[in-house]
């Protein structure tokens, strides 16, 4: 038995494009590191009154995908599309395909697009893209 | 892509230094000759940057050193610290075909060491950030 550790070297982030016939999805460049926070459920504490152990129960409440955090390196025409994505009303759909091809997928859209510039360092952001409803985890990826 | 100490070198050539490539500035290692000179050298700098992508992990972390070498010690200061303020902060130049986003000083000038012949040996060591220009 072996290890089936991968590491995340030649991951991609990609943005649905429906201005091409048909669409499809293109790569989102620069990009040096992609962190989904993982979903959630909640949960809802009761007590019943006078329990014998003193323990409190819990109900399963809903879930929440959660966001996907991106590192991407400032080009003009790369937070360009970002920004526009952020202005626009609606959902869009993104992918991350792994370095084997498998991939995640979501419909969402991006909360924030920050720009860090400092003296000694090249210019990025950590751009946010909310996910509405749930992400998927596909054996291949879309292209 | 040049090792940086060859485009660092050629960067202080046409600048206001006053130094003359072959007299007294020289680049790889230092000369026995003469006493007084300056020499750039490749030194090991930070890791380069790694993105997701292969093909666009190609910007770096180099680095450089510049030794100063005099027979007297406010001399050969003075030139390394004339070195210093000219490369700290240089940024935005495109040599070679590769672009320097910033050089940027570790250290203001220090004394390295006095040399087998008693002459002072300066060092100035500098972060270089650099890609190939596109």
């Amino acid at each position: 038995m072996s290890t089936l550790a991968k590491v995340g070297f030649g991951a991609v982030l990609n943005r649905w494009n429906d201005n091409s016939s048909p669409g499809g999805y293109d790569e989102i460049l620069e990009v040096t590191s992609i962190s989904w926070e993982g979903a959630t459920r909640g949960s809802v504490e009761v007590y019943v009154l006078n329990a014998s152990d003193d323990y409190v129960n819990k109900l399963q409440g809903v879930l929440n995908a959660g966001s996907v955090t991106a590192t991407v390196l400032f080009t003009k025409n790369g937070f360009a599309t970002l920004k526009t994505d952020l202005e626009t009303r609606g959902d869009r759909d993104y992918q991350i395909v792994l370095p084997d091809g498998e991939g995640l997928e979501w419909s969402g859209f991006i909360s924030e697009l920050p720009l860090d510039i400092t003296s000694d360092d090249v210019m990025q952001g950590d751009v946010v893209f909310q996910i509405n409803g749930k992400a998927d985890f596909l054996s291949a990826a879309t292209s | 892509m040049n090792p940086s100490s060859k485009d660092i070198a050629e960067i202080m050539e046409v600048s206001t230094l006053a130094l003359t490539p072959g007299t007294d500035l020289f680049r790889f290692r230092m000369p026995p000759t003469p006493q007084d000179c300056v020499v750039v050298l490749d030194i090991s700098g930070n890791e380069p940057m790694v993105q997701l992508s292969k093909d666009r992990s190609d910007y770096y972390y180099s680095a450089v050193s510049i030794q100063v070498r005099n027979i007297d010690y406010l001399t050969g200061y003075g030139i390394a610290l004339d070195i210093f303020q000219f490369l700290h902060g240089t940024a935005h130049i495109i040599i070679n075909d590769t672009y320097y986003s910033l050089i940027k000083a570790m250290a203001d000038p220090q004394l390295l060491h006095y040399d087998g012949n008693d002459r002072a040996v300066f060092v100035i060591n500098f972060e270089v950030q650099r890609r190939t220009n596109l």
